[in-house]
């Protein structure tokens, strides 16, 4: 059976990822890496080929594409490059891109191995405005924590080199651990504000999500809301923070695969 | 042909080298009269404190060669027990690839050198004393010389102490322009290392000393402000980095004196810096989430593992160099261009 266009556009983009994933693990082994312009058009070019297919598939089935887990994970892999160009430049972390082409692929090459990857897409159905404002902020949110799990874990990394008084020659170039732990905070307070917003627009829907769907979603929201609460009352080293960004991010993925199979 | 003759701090000590400066405002007179020898076509003169190198095109180059040795014994009044090294046509440029690469300086891989010949060629280029070949050799250096340090790990890492402290404060804080800086202890060794992070942009000078004069003058000579040595654990909450060097016979730093300033720091690291010997700080500081204590064997350690890392890709730097020599059209078999004078610059 030939490949779909959408299917090959997408499988574009997971290969620009993976070369961008290899470029920099290579190059941060030969300790040269210098985030540029073969990363940008790597991530660049991979983002775009994902925007086609999304405009794509939202003309075909006449709203978000966000209809099947191939999609949905699809418009994370999108959500998490569109963040990393918002977000990178504005907290200095151009080095975010080594861990960005990574997360991006993996959710990628994920939703290609999907059985419904090769399927046409469902019929036009449909859509409620609350609804796609609901799962697209969702997603997004889900690009953000993320982002702050990538940001994480190069906190931990450098963390444990520091304290052994080691600095490896591919550790070197990664941001510094201060503007590290901002950005997580700033990642962290982005995916749960989004995540709010789209938790109170599912409630406006006309027919709203199953209950144990949206239990599971305010739980991550419950997890994330309940970190920032205690890091801004309590306070929080950044250790536990980046560590906590890092690990946490297994809920949200647990949820998606829950949601997933509903 | 090319040649170069000189010497530089690898053989030749200091009081001899300090004879052979010339400043930069007698380069030009210096380059004519290099020209005014009867076998010389084309010159260029390298002086900094470590080296004074003559780089010159002639179609003889042993008569050249002696014709310069002895215009510079005769200018410097040197003893003929001092020698020069020379070296003619490859070897010539395989020297100055290795000198532009940082391969020959004391500090193995360092950059200023890379600045110091590219002034030392603009000076001869704007007196007219290069031409054809010492115009390509130079811009072939500048080419290979950044081929080098963008293709290996020759420039990267710090190789000295002070050099430690900066690049980890930079590590941990990013941009120093943000970042508060206490002394403790008014040593020579911590002003030193405090002025270095002051160079890169930290502020906010801190200094506390036993003896309040003294650490008055510090503080004054560094744009500071000095506190008493009882008050400095209420200052931890705000500086970012603490480097101590007291004559103490004891720690002075505990963590029950660091722990108190953590939750007003919201996650702000603190960079601790002991360059005191008995220790300063006491070793568990370290364990503290956030701190990061480096004493004077840590930065020692990761100075000297870097000049070690340096050490090993010397091997893939000559590989760079030898690959553009063989690939290089300057030394193509070709006849030589004997150029008339005088010179005209090619254009940079």
């Amino acid at each position: 059976m030939p490949l779909s266009r959408e299917f090959l556009v997408l499988l574009g983009a997971a290969l620009c990822y993976l070369g961008g994933f290899g470029y920099a693990v290579h190059s941060l082994r030969q300790g040269t890496y210098r985030p540029g312009r073969w990363m940008l058009l790597l991530l660049g070019g991979g983002g775009l080929l994902q925007t086609l297919f999304l405009r794509w598939r939202g003309q075909a089935i006449g709203g978000c594409p966000m209809t099947t887990p191939f999609e949905l994970l699809t418009f994370i892999s999108w959500s998490i490059v569109a963040l990393y160009f918002i977000i990178g430049p504005a907290y200095r972390l151009s080095l975010l891109g080594v861990f960005t082409a990574p997360l991006a692929l993996l959710f990628q090459a994920s939703a290609l191995l999907r059985p419904e990857a090769l399927a046409p897409p469902l019929p036009k159905i449909t859509h409620s405005f609350w609804g796609e404002l609901h799962a697209a902020l969702a997603l997004v949110s889900y690009g953000a924590f993320a982002l702050a799990c990538a940001a994480g874990i190069m906190f931990l990394l450098q963390d444990r080199q520091l304290k052994q008084h080691r600095i490896s020659p591919g550790l070197r170039q990664l941001p510094p651990i201060h503007y590290l732990t901002r950005a997580i905070r700033g990642l962290l307070i982005t995916g749960t504000s989004l995540l709010t917003v789209a938790i109170l627009s599912a409630y406006r829907m006309e027919k709203q999500p199953p209950t144990d769907k949206l239990t599971i979603v305010w739980f991550v929201w419950a997890l994330y809301a309940s970190l920032l609460l205690y890091e801004s009352r309590r306070g929080m080293s950044a250790r536990r923070a980046a560590a906590a960004a890092a690990f946490g991010f297994l809920i949200p993925i647990i949820s998606l695969w829950f949601i997933g199979r509903h | 042909m090319l040649l170069c003759l000189g010497l530089s701090y690898a053989h030749t000590p200091v009081e001899v080298r300090e004879r052979v400066a010339l400043p930069a405002k007698d380069l030009p007179t210096a380059l004519h009269a290099l020209l005014e020898l009867p076998d010389v076509d084309e010159a260029v003169i390298v002086s900094t404190c470590n080296r004074m190198e003559i780089y010159a095109a002639s179609p003889s180059p042993a008569a050249a060669t002696a014709q310069i040795d002895a215009w510079l014994r005769l200018r410097f009044s040197l003893s003929p027990d001092i020698a020069f090294f020379h070296h003619h046509r490859e070897e010539a440029a395989r020297h100055l690839f290795s000198v532009a690469s940082g391969l020959d300086s004391m500090v193995l891989g360092e950059t200023e050198i890379f600045g110091q010949i590219k002034d030392a060629y603009a000076t001869a280029h704007a007196a007219a004393t290069t031409s054809r070949h010492l115009n390509k050799l130079f811009q072939e250096s500048f080419r290979i010389g950044k081929a080098v340090r963008n293709n290996t790990q020759i420039q990267r890492g710090s190789t000295s102490v002070g050099s430690v402290a900066v690049e980890l404060a930079e590590k941990i804080f990013g941009d120093l322009r943000d970042s508060h800086v206490m002394l403790l202890g008014a040593g020579d060794m911590s002003r030193r290392c405090a002025q270095s992070l002051q160079s890169r942009g930290a502020k906010g000078i801190i200094v506390s000393n036993r003896s309040h004069q003294r650490a008055l003058e510090l503080a004054q000579e560094m744009n500071g402000r000095a506190i008493s040595f009882e008050d400095w654990p209420a200052h931890t909450a705000h500086v970012d980095v603490i480097i101590s060097s007291t004559a103490a016979p004891h720690t002075v730093i505990h963590p029950e004196q660091v722990l108190p300033s953590l939750r007003r720091r919201r996650g702000r690291p603190l960079f601790i810096i002991d360059i005191a010997v008995p220790r300063d700080v006491d070793p568990r500081v370290h364990d503290i989430e956030g701190v990061y204590l480096y004493d004077i064997d840590a930065l020692e350690a990761l100075a000297s593992e870097t000049r070690q890392r340096r050490q090993d890709e010397i091997i893939r730097c000559l590989a760079i160099i030898d690959d553009h020599l063989k690939a290089s059209p300057l030394f193509r078999p070709h006849p030589f261009h004997h150029p008339t004078r005088p010179h005209l610059p090619d254009p940079i």
